[in-house]
């Protein structure tokens, strides 16, 4: 049976695991055969961030890891294009692979899933 | 119509200004464990009373010293126990957290 | 209002003792039972899985998190499952675990289970309602 499951990625990297530990779950549920989108929002842009280099901490590379989605054929990747402006970042900072939403289309997703989790 | 549960004080977390972000009008709003400190605070009374529903944890307020204190500024939260939380949890055709 | 009986699952991120996400969580899945609904799974992901130590001691005037979990577990037959890769990252195995990474002790309680995010995925493909503490 498949659900759609959406997956809203609102915590910073690195100084929390949340990042981490929805990754795996997004992986496992892509692996499950599952719908699965995910959105960026908040704090959580922080993760599309390009040149990140966790290996100074001893920690996976988030960022790559978001790029890896399309093997998995997780194709449906957003950001909230309202969270860039209050954080000081403009889109060419960003994974070009994530593609940015409106509110608009933000209600959609939440709307279209019948899970969704937030981390 | 989605239903959503915000765990933290407004003033500790985002958890409460990340939910409004995503909410509309027809959602439901449970403040529950420290989320119920929102209930006394006259910055957030207009937001939360443009919302259709928003819910109250009665143990949660009791537990911090809120259950009179939030009767007198609080407008359209409906105070509510864990077996009314299940019922809406129904009602509703998801529910998202926010801590 | 429907009276039909619904199917939860219940995914726990937050840790014991220092949140009062299980002890919500707890009052909650009494009251899914209460209301006659079906209580699935409740899978222990991140620093919640410290729910599955069998070594904790809870002081005298506090709740024991652990054990009352388990109660609920074997009074109502609920699934009760610790993420295998938060877990054990976390010191808490099962005999299994014990051996096959030679620690001192198995340290998961009696009553939870080991295993992976597929049983988390598997809720959501089998539940009517997930819910996030």
């Amino acid at each position: 049976m498949k659900k759609s499951i959406l997956v809203i990625m609102r915590s910073a990297p690195y100084g929390q695991s949340k990042a981490r530990d929805a990754i795996d779950l997004i992986l496992t549920s892509a692996a499950y055969d599952q719908d699965i989108s995910v959105l960026f929002q908040s704090d959580g842009v922080f993760q599309l961030l390009a040149e990140q280099q966790p290996k100074e901490l001893g920690l996976k590379n988030v960022n790559a890891q978001i790029s890896a989605f399309e093997m998995y054929d997780i194709e449906t990747v957003y950001y909230d294009q309202d969270s860039l402006l209050p954080r000081g970042l403009k889109p060419e900072q960003l994974n070009d692979q994530v593609k940015p939403v409106s509110k608009t289309e933000i209600q959609t997703l939440l709307n279209q899933a019948d899970t969704v989790l937030t981390f | 119509m989605n239903l959503h549960l915000v765990f933290s004080s407004p003033h500790a977390s985002s958890a409460l200004s990340d939910c409004i972000k995503n909410i509309d009008p027809s959602d439901g709003l449970v403040l529950i464990e420290d989320g119920v400190y929102a209930s006394i605070d006259s910055a957030l009374q207009d937001e939360i009373n443009t919302l259709n529903q928003c819910y109250a944890i009665e143990s949660d307020l009791i537990a911090r010293g809120l259950s009179h204190a939030s009767k007198a500024n609080r407008l359209k939260i409906n105070v509510i126990s864990y077996d009314d939380l299940v019922d809406l949890t129904i009602n509703y055709d998801k529910t998202i957290s926010w801590r | 209002m429907s009276d039909r009986c619904k199917t939860f699952s219940l995914l726990i991120t937050s840790p014991p003792w220092s949140s009062q996400a299980h002890i919500t969580a707890l009052n909650f899945a009494k009251s899914i039972i209460k209301k006659n609904h079906t209580l699935y799974r409740v899978f222990f992901y991140s620093d919640a899985t410290h729910a599955g130590t069998n070594s904790a001691v809870a002081p005298q005037d506090e709740q024991d998190l652990p054990m009352e979990w388990k109660e609920l577990a074997d009074k109502h037959n609920v699934d009760l499952v610790v993420c295998i890769s938060a877990g054990i990252k976390r010191g808490i195995l099962d005999t299994n675990e014990q051996s096959r990474y030679e620690t001192p002790a198995n340290t998961l309680n009696e009553g939870y289970e080991l295993s992976g995010l597929g049983q988390l995925v598997d809720s959501i493909i089998h539940s009517d309602r997930v819910i996030s503490f």
